[in-house]
């Protein structure tokens, strides 16, 4: 079983952890108006639902990422993106049985297309990420469905998971 | 705006501090930008004393004034002894401070030793131009204005003068001559904000003033008094092109919300012509500052006071770019916080 994975330009290496699913593998059939998060991360204790965004990819055109710094600092994002994402992924693990473990969501942000953001920006960002997959209506969920969330980025990744590498790939020099 | 006209509108404005053996600093040299220069640094690196070592230089050029003997009043050495500034070693001292501006330099030296008399040179040539200025210290004076002057004036307290001098600045009447565009502009903001004016009377009480009515500063939140000062001083003129506006934590008692505004007040006076020097411990204000400045339009230095674990002195790094501040106590301590966020929700522990 392969451990190396990539989204766009980032390389994870989930050596060590027991399984790696991409929910949205290509060629594979998926239920209709589901999103899935990038990477579902098997450990001994937990699972791990791991969304990649990352608008510092080099083919990303500018306009698209002050597009994306909007919706960071927006409600758009968390909103429309990442806990759909999430519920679904939640959602579609549990009918297919594989809900035995607690989820934790991993959001990783390529921050390179955010300069701006800071820690303090981080932690409110989180914040409001994990109030959202609690409460997304009137009625909060009775079924807090993921225990927590954390959102990382390129830099602070290696601090909280030394043993899971991230690379971006090198940026190509024109001969 | 042109590198010329800009720095014809700064053509007061102070250039350069330099500092030997003075309170924490034992050699501190600061190339001082015309627009806003923000002093970070943890407790006890010096930054309201930077703050206050400018303002006396400048205040002084209103009515000719003598440099140490405002830095006495303005810092209060026990004694009135200036020589107790003088950065602490063993055995005799002497601190020196130079501050520069276009053509024109004032330096002031003393010792420890109780029988030598402070020396101060270059001014006559620096109080030749008048330089308006006001200091906005971290407590605010106006609703506690009635009285205070006429105290201060008659009866020896130990209130540093900066709580005099602000509290002068702002009883001074509103300027006759019509604004221009910009103050007027500015005037618009600084209003909307404070969502009033602000009026005094003889007895030197200060009020809001709204649709509402007139209420007592006193009873005003603690933050909004502080946008009704810079209302009063940008209308009486004493924030205006070629003058300098120290702040000492302009974020004390301000909601966070409040510091979008005022911040954006800050660069909007440095674009008219007003040099401006603030204090922070605010990641909110860093932030603000690096959200909202305009390239090629805004001109801001950010100045990191550290001590030097080696030596124990403090030392000085400044950079106009608010990611190159270094080291940056306030985003560190944010770090700190996120670091530990994610720690225990990663433990399980989360909320």
């Amino acid at each position: 079983m392969t451990s190396h994975f990539q989204e766009g330009e980032l390389y994870f290496d989930f050596r060590g952890s027991l399984r790696v699913q991409k929910l949205d593998e290509q060629g594979v059939s998926l239920p209709h108006g589901m999103s899935f998060v990038d990477f579902v991360v098997e450990e001994a204790s937990q699972q791990l639902l791991v969304e990649v965004k990352d608008p510092s990819q080099m083919s990303v055109a500018e306009s698209e990422k002050s597009k994306f710094a909007r919706k960071f600092r927006g409600k758009q994002l968390i909103n429309e993106e990442l806990v759909p994402k999430c519920r679904d992924s939640y959602c579609f693990l549990h009918l297919m049985e594989q809900d035995t473990k607690p989820f934790l969501y991993i959001v990783v942000l390529g921050t390179r297309a955010l300069p701006a953001v800071g820690p303090g920006e981080l932690l409110e960002f989180r914040k409001r990420l994990l109030v959202r997959l609690r409460r997304e209506s009137d009625l909060p969920w009775k079924r807090p469905y993921v225990k927590d969330c954390v959102v990382l980025t390129e830099q602070t990744w290696g601090a909280h998971f030394p043993s899971y590498s991230l690379q971006r790939a090198p940026t190509k020099t024109q001969d | 705006m042109s590198s010329e006209r800009y720095s014809s509108l700064f053509s007061t404005a102070l250039t350069e501090l330099v500092v030997r053996d003075f309170t924490a600093f034992a050699r501190l040299d600061l190339k001082l930008s015309l627009g806003v220069n923000v002093f970070v640094g943890a407790n006890a690196t010096g930054k309201t004393h930077i703050l206050k070592l400018l303002y006396a230089a400048a205040d002084i050029t209103r009515a000719d004034g003598n440099y140490s003997d405002k830095l006495v009043r303005v810092f209060l050495p026990s004694g009135g002894h200036l020589g107790r500034l003088v950065h602490r070693r063993r055995g005799r001292g002497k601190a020196t401070v130079t501050i520069r501006r276009n053509g024109a330099q004032l330096r002031t030296s003393f010792s420890t030793l109780k029988s030598s008399s402070p020396q101060v040179t270059g001014a006559r040539e620096w109080n030749r131009n008048r330089m308006e200025c006001a200091y906005i210290p971290v407590k605010e004076m106006l609703s506690n204005s009635p009285g205070f002057i006429s105290l201060y004036e008659s009866r020896t307290i130990h209130f540093p003068e900066i709580y005099r001098d602000i509290l002068l600045r702002a009883s001074d009447r509103p300027l006759r001559a019509p604004m221009d565009r910009k103050r007027k502009a500015l005037d618009g903001i600084i209003k909307k904000a404070f969502k009033g004016i602000v009026t005094f009377d003889e007895s030197g009480e200060f009020f809001h003033k709204s649709r509402e009515g007139k209420i007592e500063f006193s009873l005003l939140a603690e933050g909004h008094r502080k946008l009704g000062l810079i209302s009063v001083l940008v209308q009486n003129g004493t924030l205006s092109s070629g003058s300098i506006l120290f702040w000492d934590e302009p974020e004390a008692n301000l909601n966070p919300n409040m510091i979008g505004p005022v911040v954006e007040i800050l660069l909007k006076l440095q674009r008219v012509g007003v040099q401006v020097f603030l204090a922070t411990h605010s990641y909110v204000v860093l932030k603000e500052f690096d959200l909202r400045m305009k390239e090629g339009k805004d001109r801001l230095t950010f100045f990191s006071l550290f001590r030097n674990e080696q030596t124990g002195d403090v030392e000085a790094r400044s950079t106009h770019d608010y990611l190159q501040i270094d080291p940056n106590v306030i985003g560190d301590t944010f770090m700190d916080l996120y670091d530990r966020d994610v720690k225990r929700a990663l433990r399980g522990k989360g909320k």
